[in-house]
């Protein structure tokens, strides 16, 4: 087994999400807070107001004049489309790399993110259960922020890991745990620790394949796993760890959600796919 | 090339399906056909090729969407007559389909695994 330590001392090595971005977050989980607020944080990071800003002008958006203050931004733009181009700024230096290891190639894990975030906010609109937007946004997008230190240790026990998903039965996180002493739910957890990110956002990532039947009754991180699910039927998870997790059909019976309604969270999806191509292209 | 995600336009909660008629395989595998067939290909010189229908480890059946997938697409081609060239199928990894326009030739990617030449 490897030294867990060796494993969390590279937490180091990924470019730590800017506090800036930590506080907006924050903020947006707080019913309280309010919009200027926000763009109060936002204009004291140049490198943050400059994309904002560049991302308000693009054509997608199709604005009828330019945007040309932070303020006129959020105003436009609304609580939830900032904060979403916060988070997709600050989180896609992280995942858009080449992570080899989960034979994912450039930028796969990145598209991965997006696409669960997408989904979780298409099934969080077609489902009546209050939960918090932010929140599940936010976790879908870094659930498998694990996955980009993981992956080297992946690499190499990964014929181990093959041999218990192939032929014993184990889900790919199962096997993680099991030959390397720890599966990316966990390390992304730590990770998210180490960022000072709140606690419900570390107790969804920690979570998010429902490992422990505990958090199958917590509605946002059922939202997370759900979606996460949906990505995978829907061919958008193509590295070595493909499909190999567990599918609890009871959550669905938890959240009141029959196949149908599943098949119909897949069918908005795919409607919706070159709206995300371009989103991807974006940041 | 076909590439759809339901075996069923009517298992939705959604009247907009007709927009969408590729989505799913009672609507998009007739239509491909169809499409084919305008054009003037005959259905003796076509190649069916299918690939897909990877599934999430699941013991209850009611995630398998990929499955009722195959099922619907192999009940529409026998009744268009169309034998299936070659399929890969199931498994927990997605693939990647492409097509040689020059030779014909289809390659199969299966995802952080090898690649098959048909
Ligand atoms: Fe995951």
């Amino acid at each position: 087994m490897t030294d867990i330590r060796e494993i969390v001392n590279e937490i180091e090595t990924l470019r730590p999400i800017p506090p800036v971005a930590a506080k907006i977050l924050e903020l947006a989980e707080d019913i309280n807070s309010s919009l200027a607020e926000i763009a109060d944080l936002i204009i004291h990071d140049p490198s943050l107001t400059a994309n904002v800003l560049r991302i308000c002008n693009s054509a997608n958006f199709g604005f009828s004049r330019k945007v040309e203050s932070v303020h006129d931004a959020t105003t436009l733009l609304g609580l939830n489309r900032i904060v979403k181009l916060v988070l997709l700024d600050s989180l896609s230096h992280n995942l858009s790399g080449d992570q080899q290891s989960y034979g994912l190639g450039e930028g796969e894990l990145w598209r991965h993110a997006v696409l669960s975030a997408h989904v979780v906010k298409i099934m969080g609109a077609n489902n009546g259960v209050p939960h918090n937007k932010h929140l599940v946004f936010t976790a879908a997008l870094i659930k498998d922020i694990g996955k980009v230190i993981l992956g080297r240790f992946v690499a190499f026990s990964f014929e181990k890991i093959h041999i218990l998903v192939k032929s014993h039965g184990y889900s790919f996180n199962e096997a993680e745990k099991e030959v390397i002493g720890m599966n990316h739910e966990e390390l992304g957890a730590l990770i998210a620790e180490r960022w000072r990110f709140s606690e419900k956002l570390i107790y969804i990532i920690r979570n998010h394949h429902l490992s422990d039947e505990s958090a199958r009754d917590d509605t946002e991180t059922a939202l997370v796993y759900l979606a996460d699910l949906v990505c995978m039927m829907m061919g958008m998870s193509t590295g070595v760890d493909g499909l190999a997790y567990r599918f609890y059909s009871d959550v669905l019976n938890r959240m009141s959600l029959t196949e149908k309604d599943l098949q119909t969270v897949i069918a908005a999806t795919g409607e919706s796919w070159e709206k995300l191509e371009s989103l991807l292209n974006l940041v | 090339m076909l590439d759809f995600i339901l075996p069923s336009a009517s298992s939705i909660n959604s009247e907009k399906t007709e927009k969408y008629p590729f989505m799913f395989a009672d609507t998009g595998v007739p239509a491909f056909i169809e499409a084919l067939t305008d054009s003037g290909t005959k259905i003796e010189n076509m190649k069916v090729v299918i690939a897909g229908g990877a599934q999430v480890l699941d013991q209850t059946g009611v995630f398998n969407i990929d499955h009722k997938n195959y099922q619907a697409t192999k009940s529409i081609l026998s009744a268009h007559k169309l034998a299936i060239h070659h399929e890969d199928i199931g498994g927990i990894h997605s693939r990647g389909l492409s097509l040689n326009i020059g030779s014909g030739y289809s390659l199969l990617n299966l995802a952080g695994q090898r690649e098959i030449i048909i």
